[in-house]
């Protein structure tokens, strides 16, 4: 017996993730739903996909996100006060959030309590009331949270780095315009809710321990007064070309630390060679055997969190590669980080490298799948991305298919470091 | 009557010759083993001059053993499909592999390797303090209100083991040695001080085999020598903290009360969800939804095995002064103090527990394998059984009105224990471009 060399594997173990039965109710909601009984538990994903940030009228900046934020505000029949203790007594929660294009309701109750639970969600999507109190309280908060926000250099360089990739475009946008948030009230959230939260465009996905055709019936009763379209253009096609390049710094008196975002922007998720990019990225800057953190990290202790990560958007996506390093790092940090996207598009990369990446990504997608809200999760984003249902099914076996070859020349053709931009938030004298 | 069972985490558990306790769990609902090793040390141990020091060895322990050299206990999991981390608290360190149920044995191997023979040097722990510095510049020196924080801490508590931050300070971070580690290794490190725990898709009997194998001849050394983490009792202290990275300011109470695996324990965890667990609780809707002067509420009852904190953290509205903010909560305190806890809300908070059982954390829900070990590891070291993380939710759903409304009176309702900081904000406006 040696202690010398890893042991042998065990047999294989292999799972099946299931794929959702699709029902579609007479408003025009599709609905999804995986029956799954690990947990005693029911996650809901509403996605309504018109109703995100970037749907934004330009003069209305922040009034999506107030929207979804304030859909648990209030219906006729119950207060704000009401929709969280009753949440609560079905031992769950709801929540609505404004993304990028779509807004998502999330909830999750135990089994138990799935008709009181849906009952619940079909109110607060069909009849929120936007009471001027809770406007009010919501516009004094928001405005203080954004102040909170703008104190924290994560948010600073996200919505500097935005604007660097985007300009004008509505994918721009993070934080609401503080001129706006000052005018808007119920009417422009009415408005809001009725033209953007429609049935006919959106999709419910259902995952956890429940029987389908109760679901159904329950739905049909609740959500049968929920009706209509979305009339809307889509937003427009974002540019290809980043908006600003080179070194953006965002200067924050009395940083001891500089958080760097340095990226650009690549194609979108359903495009041919997204995911041999995400597996180049990958390699290079996802999880603590990735070339960022082998060098970066603990070969020059420039950085405790380093990596990089493709950020989806419906239309593109957006290479980032991020660290936080002390302020006289800075500028060795950058250059370690350049250093590293030099050499993955230089550089053939080692077959061995390539296996283990391969793995790692896979092996992490297989942890998605352990609970029902990680299910839930991965079917939330086929629906937001408009991948196919069977994409998980299908997806390890795609990354484990690509070759070394492919992934460094999808590399080669769109991380080119001398497009970056480079945004630091940090000491001022930095600039 | 509960609507859902509070279902049991099945476990076996033994120790081996050499004092390692050994907890298998097998749970068939995905094809994942979780490997956790918990140590029985953590920032409570450290003297004074060397804060910090627990963390940086936790580093220390991803930098190579003898047959796994330094970058390979990262490439083994990763290339292999898993993910791992470690974690240091007050009272503990905890080491983890989330793995394809094929890998158990590799998981297994990794962790006796450097529990039987780590393998420090000089040039490694330079550049683990380096990182770890970051780590602290990113978590605190660099952050709103984490200064705040510490110095709180530092000001709740009277004793030294429990006063200090987990991250150190940079001054005794940097003067860590060589022979430091080695020692701490040899103290902390030794199996009769560890807890190994598998959770998951896996053969109890196999795992077994596999367990000796790697860990029965792991030598056993001295116990570590105890810690003594007990409070006086004291008057009322405050502060006043200019936060020069904050822009909007906030009020801090905390509270010592006794630790965990009490009856008061328990029913302050219960007070702690009435005040400010979620939209309906007290706190928020008091502060923010009728008086309108907070932004948001956070806080409740620390559950460490040593004298713990209940806190609570309010973000306020800048024209509001920190003392009207104050007045509210003691009020609140006072109503359910002195009032009573009616059942209904009782109820509520009941209800939110066992849906907690099970949520989908990877960390904390009986739906991962990793937060089944978690539970078992922490009552095993914490209060000597891991069958504890069996009973402790009957007990948390048998705590009575009475009970919490006792509890608040003696440790809530008093300015006995209480430390008050007042966070100024401090940062210019306009750091966004």
């Amino acid at each position: 017996m040696t202690r010398a060399t890893p042991p042998p594997d065990l047999p294989m173990r292999s799972s099946q993730l299931p794929l959702p039965a699709a029902h579609q109710l007479p408003n025009g909601l599709r609905v999804l739903t995986i029956p799954d009984t690990r947990a005693p538990v029911v996650e809901f994903r509403l996605v309504l996909p018109f109703a995100g940030r970037a749907h934004d009228d330009p003069s209305w900046v922040g009034l999506a996100a107030a929207t979804a934020r304030l859909m648990i505000a209030g219906t006729p029949t119950r207060t704000s006060f009401e929709i969280a203790d009753e949440a609560d007594r079905y031992g769950g929660s709801i929540s609505v959030s404004a993304n990028t294009e779509t807004a998502t309701l999330s909830a999750r109750c135990l089994s138990a309590f799935l008709n009181p639970m849906t009952r619940l969600i079909a109110d607060v999507l069909q009849h929120p009331t936007f009471p001027p109190d809770e406007v009010e309280i919501d516009r004094s908060n928001t405005l203080q949270r954004l102040r909170l926000q703008r104190s924290q250099p994560a948010f600073l360089a996200e919505e500097r780095f935005r604007v660097a990739l985007f300009g004008a475009h509505p994918y721009a946008r993070l934080a609401p315009d503080e001129n706006a948030l000052q005018r808007w009230g119920t009417d422009e959230l009415q408005a809001f809710h009725t033209a953007r939260y429609r049935p006919a465009e959106a999709t419910l996905l259902v995952v956890g321990d429940f029987d389908p055709d109760a679901l159904m019936t329950i739905l049909s009763d609740a959500l049968a007064t929920w009706r209509g379209t979305t009339a809307t253009e889509p937003v427009p096609a974002p540019p290809m070309q980043t908006a600003e390049q080179g070194w953006q710094l965002v200067p924050r008196p009395n940083s001891v630390q500089s958080h760097l975002m340095l990226g650009t922007l690549c194609p979108p998720r359903d495009a041919p060679d997204s995911l041999a990019l995400q597996l180049a990225v990958s390699l290079l800057g996802s999880g603590t055997s990735s070339r960022l953190f082998l060098t970066v990290r603990e070969q020059h202790g420039y950085a405790y969190s380093v990596g990089a990560h493709l950020d989806y958007y419906l239309r593109i996506s957006a290479f980032v590669a991020e660290a936080q390093t002390a302020t006289e790092n800075t500028h060795a940090a950058v250059r370690q980080i350049r250093a590293e996207v030099e050499r993955l598009i230089g550089d053939p990369i080692p077959a061995d490298e390539l296996q283990a990446t391969q793995n790692y990504l896979i092996g992490r997608h297989m942890l998605g799948r352990i609970t029902l809200g990680g299910v839930a999760d991965l079917y939330k984003q086929a629906v937001v991305y408009g991948l196919p249902l069977d994409y998980w099914q299908r997806y390890p076996d795609m990354l484990a298919s690509l070759t070394a070859a492919q992934a460094q020349s999808a590399a080669a053709q769109y991380l080119q470091p001398d497009r970056f931009v480079t945004v630091v938030v940090g000491e001022p004298s930095l600039g | 009557m509960n609507p859902v069972p509070t279902t049991r985490i099945e476990y076996e558990t033994y120790t081996l010759p050499n004092g390692l306790q050994v907890i298998l769990s097998p749970h068939g609902v995905a094809p994942t083993v979780a490997v956790l090793v918990l140590y029985k040390v953590g920032s409570v141990n450290e003297p004074r001059g060397k804060t910090g020091f627990a963390h940086l060895f936790e580093h220390m322990m991803f930098q190579g053993s003898e047959n796994v050299p330094r970058e390979m206990h990262f490439k083994y999991v990763e290339s292999n499909g898993g993910v791992l981390n470690g974690f240091t608290s007050h009272d503990l360190t905890v080491y983890f592999e989330l793995l394809p149920a094929s890998k158990l044995p590799l998981g297994l191997w990794l962790e006796s390797d450097r529990m039987r023979s780590l393998q420090v040097s000089q040039e490694n722990l330079d550049n683990q303090r380096a990182v770890v510095k970051e780590e602290r510049r990113l978590s605190v020196d660099n952050q709103p209100y984490a200064r705040a924080m510490e110095c709180l801490r530092a000001i709740a508590y009277d004793n030294f083991a429990n006063q200090h931050s987990v991250i150190g300070s940079m001054e005794d971070l940097d003067h860590a040695t060589l022979e430091d580690v080695q020692a701490f290794f040899r103290t902390y490190y030794a199996p009769n001080n560890a807890i190994l725990v598998v959770s998951g898709d896996y053969d109890p009997d196999e795992a077994r085999a596999w367990v000796a194998r790697y860990f029965a001849d792991i030598p056993a050394q001295l116990p570590p020598p105890p810690v003594d983490v007990s409070e006086p009792d004291r008057e009322e202290r405050r502060e006043v903290f200019l936060d020069t990275l904050a822009q909007v300011p906030a009020v801090a109470i905390t509270w010592k009360i006794p630790s965990r695996g009490t009856l008061e324990n328990d029913a302050l965890q219960i007070a702690g969800d009435l005040l400010t667990d979620g939209r309906a609780a007290r706190l928020y809707q008091r502060l923010v939804k009728q008086e309108h002067i907070a932004v948001s509420v956070s806080g409740g009852a620390e559950a460490r095995p040593a004298p713990s904190l209940f806190r609570l953290f309010v973000l306020h509205h800048p024209h509001v002064a920190p003392t009207r903010v104050e007045a509210v909560i003691y009020e609140e305190i006072q109503k359910l103090a002195e009032g009573g806890v009616p059942e209904r809300e009782l109820e509520r908070v009941r209800t939110q527990l066992l849906a907690q059982r099970w949520s989908d954390n990877l960390y904390y829900g009986m739906q991962s394998p990793l937060g089944r070990a978690l539970g078992l590891a922490y009552f095993a070291a914490f209060e000597g059984d891991p069958d504890g993380v069996n009973r402790a939710l009957e007990r948390l759903l048998a705590i009575t009105p009475d009970e919490v409304q006792r509890a608040m009176q003696q440790y809530l309702h008093t300015s006995r224990n209480r430390t008050v900081m007042h966070i100024q904000a401090g940062a210019t406006q306009g750091g966004a471009a």
